[in-house]
C-alpha cells in the first residue's frame, strides 16, 4: 500500500461519479425521497396549522441534538468517523426510519386491535409496536451504512457510534413530531405544548431513548462485520442477540411495568418509576460502552506502543489518550502551563498521535509514513512551548473540591458565580508562577457554574417571555 | 477487476435485502392488516375505549380499527354502513362548550345541511349529556355529547338514511350506555 492509499483509505468514495456506481446509494437516496414525502404528507397540514409551534420544536430539539452530537464525537474522539456518513446515519434515522415505522405502527396497532382486545391494546401497544418496528427499522439503517462504507467499520465502537446517530436521527424527528401532536391536542399554535414535549421527552426521557438502543444494535452489527474468522452462526446470533438487547430496553420503556407504583404513589410515583427505568437502560449500556471504548483504545494504544518512540508518544500521552477526561487533563496542565497556545497544541498533538495509530492499524507501515508528518509537527509546537511530556497527570487539593461544591450554590443563587470564577484565575496564576499542574476541579467547578448560570438565564428569559 | 465486481454484487444483495427489511415492515404489515378482517364486538359487557370510559355496542357491531386508537381514547365502530364514533378526552370546560365544539365540526362537514338543538339526555349510568340530529343530502345522523368529572365523551353515529333508521334502537341504546369512571 503507497502512503497516498494510505491516506486515501479513510475517503469513504473517492467522488461522486464512484458513488452512483453502487446500488446502496440509490436505495437511500429513495428511501430518503420516499421517507421525506411521507412525514410531509402526514404533518404538512398540522406543520400550516402551527408554524411558530413548529419552528421552535426543531429549534429546540436542534439544540437537545447538538449536545448528544457533541457527547458520541467525544466517544468517537480516538477514530472520528467520516462526518457525510454520520449526517447519512442521521438522515436515515429521521426520515426514513421514522417515516416508515408511522405506516407500520399504524397497521400494527390495527392489527392488535384486530385479535386482541382494547384495554390490551391501550395498555401494550407502545411496547409492542414501537420496539418491533422502529428498532429493525433503525437497524436496518446501521446495515446500510456498512453498505455504503464497509471500510469505515473497524471497531465494534464504530457500530455504536453509527448506531447512536441513526438513533440520534428518529428521536429528534420523533421529538417534534410529539410536538406538533401535542400542539394540535391544545388546538391553537401555542408554544407550551412544545415546552412540555421538550421538558418530558428532551429532559426526562432523552437520555435513555433511541440513541442508546440503536448504539446497542449498532454494536451487534459491527461483530457481525468485523469477526470474519468466527462462523455465520455466531455472527448473525450477536447481530440478533444485540437487536434483541435494545428492543427489550425499548420495550421496557414503553411498558406499563411497575405502573401499580405509579398508582400507589402518585407523581413521585411516576417520576421514580420513570428514573428506574432509565437508569437501568442508561447504566447497561454505559457498562457495555465501557468495554467497547477499552477495546477500541487497546488496539490503537498497541499500535504506539509497539514504536517505543517518545517523540512519537511518551508512556504518559498514550495513557492520557483514553479517553475524554484524560485527554482534557493533559490539555488542561498544557494550559496551565502554557495558556490556551499550550492547550491547542497539546490537542493537535493527540489528535496526531491517534491518527498515527489508526493509520497504522489500517495501512501498516505505509499508514505510519502517510501520518507521520502531521504528528512530527504537533510535536515540534508542543516542544517549541517547553512541554515534553503531554500527560494527564493530576494533582487534587481542598480548593479544587471547595470550588466543585461552591458551583453548585449556583443553584441556589446566582451570585455564587463570582467563587468558582474567582478561584479558577488565582488557582491557574498560582500553579503557573510555582511552575506546579493545578487541580482541574476548578476548571470543571468553572464550567458547571457556568452551566447552572446559563440554566437560571433560560428559566428567567422563559418566565419573562410567559412561557413557563 | 473481478474482486470490484464481486463487491458490486455483495453490495447489491445487501441492498435487496434491505429494500426487503424496509418493504416487509412498511408494506407487508399494512398489507397484513387489511387482510385481517375487523372483528365483531361482544355486545354482552361493555367496551373500554379509554382508561375511565366504556359503552356497551350494538348488535353486530365490528370494530374500524384503522379509524381506532384506544392510546387516545378514540375508537369507531361499524353497524353495516353506519359509522359510529367514540371519543374520550380530558375537557376542561362545560358541557355546553363541548357540546358547541363538536357542532361546529359537524357544521364544517361539507354537505351538512341542518343541526337540531341540543336536547338534555341522560346516560343509564346517570351521566349528563346533550344531543342533537343532523341531515345532509344523503347522510344522516346524530351527536351525543357527556360530561363528568373533566372527561368529556363524544359519539357521533352517522350513516345513510336508510342504514341508521334500520339501526337507530340498537345504536340509541348503545349511545345511552356511556359510562364514564371517575376513579380512574
Amino acid at each position: 500500500m503507497s502512503v497516498e492509499q494510505a491516506t486515501a483509505r479513510r475517503r469513504v468514495f473517492p467522488s461522486w461519479a464512484a458513488a452512483a456506481t453502487w446500488p446502496s446509494v440509490w436505495l437511500f437516496v429513495v428511501l430518503t425521497v420516499l421517507g421525506v414525502v411521507i412525514l410531509g404528507t402526514s404533518f404538512g397540514p398540522a406543520i400550516a396549522d402551527a408554524p411558530a409551534a413548529f419552528v421552535l420544536a426543531v429549534v429546540l430539539f436542534a439544540i437537545h441534538g447538538t449536545v448528544f452530537v457533541v457527547v458520541i464525537r467525544a466517544v468517537d474522539w480516538l477514530e472520528p468517523e467520516p462526518r457525510w456518513l454520520l449526517a447519512a446515519a442521521v438522515v436515515w434515522g429521521g426520515f426514513v426510519a421514522s417515516a416508515n415505522a408511522l405506516r407500520a405502527n399504524t397497521a400494527l396497532e390495527s392489527i392488535l386491535v384486530k385479535v386482541t382486545s382494547l384495554s390490551f391494546v391501550r395498555d401494550w401497544a407502545p411496547a409492542i409496536e414501537g420496539p418491533t418496528d422502529e428498532e429493525i427499522l433503525k437497524t436496518l439503517g446501521i446495515v446500510m451504512i456498512v453498505l455504503l462504507a464497509r471500510r469505515q467499520i473497524n471497531s465494534v465502537l464504530d457500530g455504536v457510534v453509527y448506531g447512536a446517530f441513526v438513533g440520534l436521527g428518529f428521536q429528534e424527528v420523533e421529538n417534534v413530531t410529539y410536538s406538533l401532536n401535542a400542539v394540535a391536542a391544545a388546538g391553537t399554535d401555542s408554544l407550551g405544548p412544545v415546552l412540555q414535549t421538550f421538558v418530558v421527552r428532551g429532559l426526562l426521557a432523552g437520555l435513555w431513548s433511541h440513541t442508546v438502543y440503536s448504539a446497542i444494535a449498532g454494536a451487534g452489527v459491527a461483530y457481525a462485520v468485523l469477526h470474519r474468522e468466527r462462523g455465520w452462526f455466531n455472527r448473525i446470533g450477536v447481530a440478533l442477540g444485540a437487536l434483541a438487547l435494545a428492543w427489550l430496553m425499548h420495550f421496557l420503556w414503553n411498558s406499563p411495568a411497575a405502573a401499580s407504583l405509579t398508582d400507589l404513589a402518585g407523581s413521585f410515583g411516576t417520576l421514580l418509576v420513570l428514573l428506574i427505568k432509565g437508569f437501568l437502560i442508561l447504566g447497561t449500556f454505559l457498562v457495555l460502552l465501557h468495554f467497547f471504548r477499552r477495546d477500541e483504545y487497546v488496539g490503537l494504544a498497541g499500535q504506539l506502543e509497539t514504536l517505543r518512540d517518545p517523540w512519537t508518544a511518551t508512556p504518559h500521552e498514550i495513557a492520557a489518550l483514553r479517553g475524554w477526561r484524560s485527554r482534557g487533563r493533559a490539555r488542561w496542565n498544557a494550559f496551565v502551563y502554557a495558556g490556551p497556545r499550550g492547550y491547542r497544541r497539546v490537542r493537535q498533538l493527540q489528535r496526531a498521535q491517534a491518527d498515527l495509530a489508526v493509520g497504522m492499524r489500517d495501512g501498516g507501515q505505509a499508514g505510519y509514513a502517510a501520518r507521520l508528518p502531521a504528528l512530527q509537527r504537533a510535536r515540534y509546537g508542543v516542544y517549541q512551548l517547553g512541554i515534553p511530556d503531554a500527560d494527564a497527570l493530576h494533582v487534587t487539593t481542598v480548593t479544587g473540591w471547595i470550588s466543585f461544591v461552591l458551583a453548585f450554590a449556583v443553584l441556589v443563587s446566582p451570585l455564587f458565580i463570582v467563587f468558582p470564577l474567582a478561584l479558577l484565575v488565582i488557582g491557574v496564576a498560582r500553579a503557573r508562577s510555582h511552575r506546579q499542574r493545578a487541580d482541574p476541579r476548578l476548571r470543571t467547578a468553572a464550567v458547571l457554574a457556568l452551566v447552572f448560570l446559563l440554566a437560571y438565564l433560560v428559566t428567567v428569559l422563559a418566565r419573562a417571555a410567559g412561557l413557563a | 477487476m473481478a474482486g470490484a465486481s464481486s463487491a458490486w454484487r455483495r453490495n447489491l444483495a445487501g441492498t435487496i435485502a434491505v429494500a426487503a427489511g424496509v418493504a416487509a415492515l412498511s408494506l407487508g404489515i399494512p398489507a397484513l392488516n387489511r387482510a385481517i378482517p375487523n372483528a365483531t364486538v361482544s355486545t354482552e359487557r361493555p367496551l373500554a375505549f379509554a382508561e375511565n370510559a366504556s359503552v356497551v355496542p350494538p348488535e353486530g357491531a365490528t370494530i374500524d380499527a384503522r379509524e381506532t386508537s384506544p392510546e387516545q381514547g378514540v375508537v369507531t365502530m361499524a353497524v353495516d354502513g353506519v359509522r359510529y364514533r367514540l371519543t374520550a378526552e380530558a375537557f376542561p370546560g362545560t358541557l355546553r362548550q363541548l357540546a358547541d365544539r363538536i357542532r361546529a365540526e359537524v357544521q364544517n362537514i361539507s354537505g351538512i345541511q341542518g343541526v337540531s338543538a341540543d336536547q338534555p339526555v341522560t346516560s343509564e349510568s346517570g351521566v349528563p349529556g346533550l344531543q342533537a340530529t343532523f341531515v345532509a343530502e344523503n347522510r344522516t345522523g346524530w351527536y351525543t355529547v357527556y360530561l363528568r368529572g373533566g372527561t368529556g365523551v363524544t359519539a357521533v353515529v352517522d350513516g345513510t338514511d336508510a342504514s341508521v333508521t334500520g339501526h337507530r334502537a340498537a345504536l340509541e341504546s348503545s349511545v345511552r350506555t356511556v359510562a364514564i369512571d371517575q376513579t380512574a
